[in-house]
């Protein structure tokens, strides 16, 4: 049919908060189509509204201007068919890792529910850790665990908020890994905040760049780097180039102007 | 090693005090009538506890506080939920709570025993009085104070109402409600000697009062550091259920 190309559609998102009584724009003019399929990072600085951009399409955040339409739906409340992982894990403490993963499922038997809890329990490597409590897991398990709860229910959109913002470098390159093989095990759309300009490159089939206050899309870029991408070589090393002379260059002509 | 040092620390001050108390006893210092000595006070815990009357009147007492306690944590768990839900019910009922909750249960004796006659219910009706409005607030206080993180997960997977209320909420403010049940208990009491005013002649309250009237200060020591020891043994066992309970903590 061809209407993939809009399966997720933003249009003229317009966003403001009130503080102090005064008010202020947080985005200005969103437009954004999104294909069925894609990854996308959206790629800023703090600040910049790109955590609320993204919880509008979540529908956590509904009052704004414009709108957000998935598959042909407007999005007005949260739904399961976007599954949403934090920045921090957000694990019920009073779970273990097996009944916070099934926590989210409301429907189908017992039967059902565990054969999906230990298949993506598995999908994120946690075997052996199902009765674990969350204050008994590393940081990166933890998020591990986050995600398996946001993609047992089948979500068509998974949506990440800086989810590897808190874990330290190592762990970090291996989830981001471990997120590129869910992408391409299970084919979902996935939109991942970020301001990590490799982690961007490294995961994007589009990086959707923008600037802050008002938090403004300013550039989208295609990542079309040959699978397995190589954060060493140079085409991979060419995109962050660009990407981070987006962010920078202003800065130096700023500095040019004071001087 | 470390362990025993632990212990003598913790019994260390009342052991201390009980030496002093006993000393200026033994150099003439205290009046034995005004307050007599330790040993004395400890001769008269055994006889009380021989002739029985000290256990019977602790299980009427105990029994009594039991009934008001939970009743008084029924009560305030249920309603402490809903209005901790449900901001309206939050604002309408916030006021009455903030004026009768000051009151101190001694000041109701005279209502209750116009209500209640002098039977058992006025007795426990003081006793709830006691307990319900700190264990009310402290519910409410939890709910309210829930992780709105935690209740964010929850709302993006369309959970159900009562499931979202019973595995998230609920214990998300257990250690809230769980410090309130401890205070709620020592209130309770606390109560029980005031309770027993109400024209009483059983209990605690009671034997402490009679003792009173013919001027037995031993006894009345007696009573009472028997109240606070209970007191002591109450919170510790609830310490307990609460360790066991909010297991993830």
């Amino acid at each position: 049919m061809g209407v993939s190309s809009d399966y997720l559609k933003i249009t003229g998102l317009n966003k403001y908060f009130e503080k102090d009584g005064e008010r202020f724009q947080v985005l200005k003019d969103i437009n954004l189509s999104v294909r069925e399929g894609e990854f996308i990072c959206i790629v800023g600085a703090s600040g910049c509204g790109k955590s609320t951009l993204l919880r509008a399409i979540a529908g956590l955040d509904t009052e704004h201007e414009g709108e957000v339409v998935v598959d042909g739906k407007r999005v007005t409340k949260p739904e399961k068919t976007r599954g949403m992982v934090f920045q921090e894990h957000r694990l019920f403490p009073w779970l273990n890792v097996e009944d916070n993963i099934s926590y989210v499922l409301n429907e189908g038997s017992k039967e059902e529910k565990k054969k999906k809890v230990e298949k993506h329990i598995e999908l994120v490597g946690l075997k052996g850790f199902e009765k674990a409590y969350p204050k008994q897991l590393s940081g990166g398990m933890a998020q591990r665990a986050g995600i398996a709860r946001a993609l047992v229910n089948q979500p068509e959109i998974l949506l990440l908020d800086e989810p590897f913002g808190a874990l330290d470098a190592f762990t970090k390159i291996q989830m981001q890994q471990e997120v590129k093989r869910i992408h391409h095990t299970e084919g979902k759309t996935m939109i991942l905040v970020t301001h990590d300009i490799d982690e961007a490159v490294y995961l994007a089939d589009r990086i959707v760049i923008m600037s802050s206050r008002p938090g403004t899309i300013k550039r989208v870029v295609n990542v079309e780097l040959a699978e397995p991408r190589n954060r060493n070589n140079e085409e991979f090393l060419a995109i962050r180039k660009l990407i981070f002379n987006e962010f920078f260059a202003e800065q130096q002509i700023d500095l040019d102007y004071v001087i | 090693m470390k362990k025993i040092g632990y212990g003598i620390e913790y019994i260390s001050l009342v052991v201390v005090v009980i030496a002093i108390w006993q000393i200026m006893n033994l150099t003439g210092d205290l009046n034995p009538v005004i307050l007599p000595a330790p040993l004395k006070v400890w001769q008269t815990f055994i006889s009380l506890l021989t002739q029985g009357t000290l256990l019977t009147n602790l299980l009427i007492s105990v029994s009594r506080v039991l009934k008001g306690y939970v009743l008084a944590m029924l009560l305030g768990l249920i309603l402490g939920i809903f209005i901790g839900l449900f901001d309206h019910l939050k604002r309408i009922t916030d006021l009455l709570i903030q004026i009768i909750k000051p009151i101190p249960p001694i000041a109701w004796i005279p209502l209750v025993i116009l209500w209640f006659g002098i039977g058992e219910s006025g007795k426990v009706f003081l006793i709830f009085l006691g307990g319900f409005f700190t264990m009310l607030v402290n519910v409410v206080d939890g709910i309210r104070q829930a992780d709105k993180k935690l209740l964010e997960v929850s709302e993006t997977v369309e959970t159900p109402f009562i499931k979202h209320v019973f595995r998230v909420i609920i214990p998300g403010a257990a250690p809230n409600i769980f410090t309130g049940f401890r205070v709620g208990l020592s209130s309770c009491w606390m109560c029980v000697v005031a309770a027993e005013l109400v024209s009483s002649n059983t209990g605690l309250g009671f034997m402490i009062m009679n003792a009173r009237q013919f001027g037995q200060t031993d006894v009345v020591i007696v009573g009472m550091l028997i109240i606070g020891l209970i007191g002591k043994i109450m919170d510790s066992l609830l310490k307990l259920i609460e360790g066991r309970v909010i297991k993830w903590a």
